[in-house]
C-alpha cells in the first residue's frame, strides 16, 4: 500500500534516473497509465506497450534494448513469461520486474526460474515499484 | 353378470336337467308298466268272454250269443268288442297278421298286438261251437288313458322340477352372495385401493376358508408394499438430497476457481485505485487531474463490484424455477464470468450467434449456467498453453428434432483448440467419477452431472473430439415455445453481467 512518505518519491525526479530507459509493458490501460506515471515521475525515460509480442518488436526488431523491463504476466497475445522465455534465448534479455497477482507462488516460481530479476505482487505503490528499479539498476 | 349369479344359473340348470330326464324317464316307465298291465287284463278279459261266449253259442245258440255280447260290449272295460266273421281274409279292422288270422281260424288265440304309434292294444280269441270256429272275439282297448296318465306324470315331473330349480336358485343366490359375492367384492375394493395408492386400509379376515386365506394374503401382501413404498421413498428423499448436494458441490467447486481467479483479477483495479487515492491525498493531483482521478477510482471500484456481483449471482442458490432462457444471452453472460480466468490463461473467446434470434429454451437458468461454466472451465483446463474458445448459438436443423415434435431444437455449442481427446476417453466422459485431471483438480462428476441436468431439461449433449485439435461439447435443447414470455429481466441481468 501506499505509504505517506512515498510522497517524496513520486514529487522529486531522481536526476540520474533521466539516463535509464524503461519498457513497461501493461494490457490494462489504467493501470498501465499509473505505473508509467510512477516511473516517469522518477524521472525514467518509459516506454509502454499494452502486450508481450510488443516487447519482442521493440527489443528484437527495432533493436530498443531497455535498462529495465516491467511486465505484467496475464496480456493477451503473449504472456510475460513467455517474453522472459524468449528474451532469454537472445543476446539482449534485460533485466526484468515480473508483476503479477497476489499469492501466485506458480508464477513466481516460474517467474525466478526464468531469471527474472524481481517479481511484484499487485497491489503494490510506487515505493516499492520505483525500489524495486532501483534495486535492479544497482545490481552488478 | 355377477359370480354369484352365474353359479347360481349353472346349477340350477343342472338340477333342472337332471330332474327333468328323471321326470321323463319315468313317465316313459309308467306308462309301458301300464300298457303291459292292461295287455295282460285285456289277454284275461278275452280268454274269459270268449270261453263264455263258446259255451253260450253251444247252451243257447249263435244268435242269443250275439245278443249277449252285444249287451255286455259296453261294460267289459276297457275297449271296444266286435264278432269279427270266420271267412279266409282277415277283415280290415284286424290288427294282426294274415299269418295271425290263419292261427285264429285255426282255433288259436292271438295278441296281445300293442302299437305304440295307435296307441292301442288288441286282443283276439276263436269262438267255436261244438270245437269248430264260427268267429272271432277281437277286444281293442285305447291307449288313451295311458296317455293321459303319461301326460300328467310329465307335468307333474316338471312342476317339481321348476320348484326345485326355483328354490335352489333362490338358495344358491343368496349363498353365494353371502359366502362368495361379499369377500370378493371386499378384496377387489381393497385392491383397487392398493391401485390407487391407499396402503393404509386392511381386510376383516373371516373364517378359515379360501376367502379367509386370500384376505390374509392380500393384507400381507399390503404390509408388503406398505414397507417397499417407505423404503423407495425414503430412498427417493436420499438421492434427490445427494443429487442436489452433488450438483451445489459442482457449482461451489465452480465457485471456488471463481473466487480465486478473483483475487488475482482485483489486484488491478486495486493498484490503480490505491495509486490514484494516494496521488490526491498527497496533494500530487490537483484541480482538474484530481477530479480525473477520482473518475479513475470510480470506474475502477464498479469493475470490481460487478466481477464480485458476478460470482455472488453465479453462488447463489437455485430457486428451481424454469423460464424462457436465452442462449446467446447466457453464453456471452458466462465468458463475462469466467472473462478474467480466460484471460490469465490467454484464451481467447468469442460468440457467435445464428441469426434469425433470439434462440431461446425452457429452462432453469441457474441450472444452465452451471453446465455451460463447467464446460467452459473444462476447456480452459484443456488449452494450458492459450488458445480460442468459440461459443456459438442457434436453431438446429429440422431433422434434428429434440423433446417437443412441434417445437424446433436450439443448440450452444461450446468449442476448443485445446488438446482434444481420445476415442476412449470420449465415451467414458460423462460416466460419474470419470476424470482425467489431477486428484486435487477434478472429482469426475462435472460432466455426468451437466448430462443429467440436460437430460432433466430433454436435452442431450453431444461430444466430437480430435486429438491435438480440439474438443466441441454440444448442448442440444428443446426451443422454447414463440409464445412464452421471457423471465422477467432475466436476460438483461445477463447482457449486464
Amino acid at each position: 500500500m501506499i505509504r505517506p512518505d512515498a510522497e517524496q518519491d513520486m514529487a522529486t525526479a531522481q536526476p540520474e534516473a533521466a539516463s535509464h530507459i524503461i519498457l513497461l509493458a501493461e494490457d490494462d490501460d489504467e493501470m498501465r497509465t499509473l505505473l508509467k506515471a510512477y516511473l516517469e515521475m522518477a524521472g525514467y525515460a518509459v516506454t509502454a506497450v499494452p502486450n508481450g509480442v510488443e516487447v519482442i518488436r521493440v527489443i528484437c526488431e527495432e533493436g530498443t534494448v531497455p535498462d529495465v523491463l516491467v511486465t505484467d504476466v496475464h496480456m493477451p497475445l503473449m504472456s510475460g513469461l513467455e517474453v522472459l522465455r524468449r528474451l532469454g534465448e537472445t543476446e539482449k534479455a534485460p533485466p526484468t520486474i515480473i508483476i503479477t497477482s497476489f499469492g501466485d507462488h506458480e508464477t513466481h516460481k516460474r517467474a525466478r526460474k526464468l531469471g527474472a530479476a524481481s517479481v511484484l505482487d499487485k497491489p503494490f505503490d510506487s515505493t516499492t515499484l520505483l525500489g524495486a528499479v532501483k534495486d535492479v539498476l544497482e545490481q552488478p | 353378470m355377477r359370480l354369484a349369479t352365474k353359479l347360481a344359473l349353472a346349477l340350477t340348470l343342472s338340477i333342472f336337467i337332471v330332474v327333468g330326464l328323471h321326470g321323463a324317464w319315468s313317465a316313459k316307465l309308467a306308462v309301458e308298466r301300464m300298457e303291459h298291465d292292461r295287455a295282460r287284463l285285456l289277454t284275461e278279459r278275452a280268454d274269459l268272454l270268449a270261453a263264455a261266449v263258446s259255451e253260450t253259442v253251444d247252451a243257447e245258440g249263435e244268435r242269443f250269443a250275439r245278443k249277449l255280447l252285444g249287451s255286455t260290449a259296453g261294460e267289459i272295460e276297457p275297449g271296444r268288442v266286435a264278432w269279427l266273421v270266420a271267412t279266409g281274409a282277415a277283415p280290415q279292422e284286424f290288427r294282426g297278421t294274415a299269418d295271425d288270422w290263419s292261427r285264429l281260424l285255426g282255433g288259436q288265440g292271438v295278441g296281445p298286438f300293442i302299437d305304440k304309434s295307435h296307441r292301442f292294444v288288441a286282443v283276439y280269441r276263436p269262438l267255436t261251437r261244438e270245437s269248430k270256429v264260427i268267429g272271432v272275439l277281437g277286444i281293442e282297448s285305447s291307449a288313451a288313458a295311458a296317455e293321459e296318465e303319461s301326460r300328467s306324470i310329465l307335468i307333474s315331473t316338471a312342476t317339481i322340477a321348476l320348484l326345485l330349480a326355483a328354490v335352489c336358485c333362490l338358495v344358491i343366490v343368496v349363498a353365494t352372495r353371502i359366502l362368495v359375492g361379499k369377500p370378493l367384492a371386499e378384496v377387489s375394493e381393497q385392491l383397487r385401493r392398493i391401485a390407487s395408492d391407499d396402503l393404509s386400509g386392511r381386510l376383516q379376515v373371516r373364517g378359515v376358508d379360501q376367502f379367509g386365506a386370500l384376505a390374509n394374503e392380500v393384507n400381507q401382501m399390503t404390509v408388503g408394499l406398505e414397507i417397499a413404498r417407505k423404503r423407495i421413498e425414503d430412498e427417493t428423499r436420499r438421492r434427490v438430497a445427494a443429487t442436489a448436494q452433488l450438483r451445489h458441490a459442482g457449482r461451489l467447486k465452480v465457485v471456488g476457481q471463481l473466487a480465486a481467479s478473483l483475487a488475482h483479477e482485483l489486484g488491478t483495479p486495486l493498484n490503480v485505485v490505491s495509486g490514484r487515492a494516494h496521488m490526491i491525498a498527497t496533494g500530487f493531483a490537483k484541480g482538474e487531474v484530481a477530479v480525473e482521478c477520482a473518475a479513475i477510482i470510480e470506474r475502477q471500484a464498479q469493475r470490481m463490484a460487478e466481477r464480485i456481483r458476478g460470482l455472488l449471482g453465479f453462488a447463489r442458490r437455485d430457486t428451481g424455477a424454469r423460464s424462457s432462457v436465452d442462449l446467446a444471452s447466457l453464453a456471452q453472460g458466462t465468458v463475462t464470468l469466467l472473462g478474467h480466468m480466460m484471460h490469465r490463461a490467454a484464451v481467447l473467446p468469442s460468440v457467435e450467434v445464428a441469426e434469425g434470434g433470439p434462440w431461446r429454451t425452457h429452462a432453469n437458468e441457474h441450472e444452465l449456467e452451471q453446465v455451460l461454466a463447467n464446460l467452459v472451465t473444462n476447456a480452459i483446463q484443456a488449452m494450458p498453453e492459450g488458445g480460442t474458445l468459440r461459443l456459438a448459438v442457434g436453431p438446429l436443423a429440422s431433422g434434428t428434432l429434440v423433446g417437443d415434435e412441434e417445437t424446433p431444437g436450439v443448440y450452444l455449442s461450446v468449442e476448443d483448440s485445446g488438446q482434444g481427446m481420445s476415442e476412449e476417453v470420449r465415451k467414458r466422459i460423462f460416466m460419474p467419477f470419470f476424470t482425467t485431471k489431477e486428484a486435487s483438480d477434478g472429482t469426475g462428476l462435472g460432466l455426468s452431472v451437466c448430462s443429467d441436468i440436460v437430460r432433466e431439461h430433454g436435452g442431450r449433449i453431444e461430444v466430437s473430439s480430435e486429438e491435438g485439435v480440439g474438443t466441441t461439447f454440444r448442448l442440444l435443447l428443446p426451443g422454447a415455445h414463440p409464445t412464452e414470455a421471457p423471465a422477467d429481466g432475466s436476460d438483461d441481468d445477463a447482457r449486464a453481467a
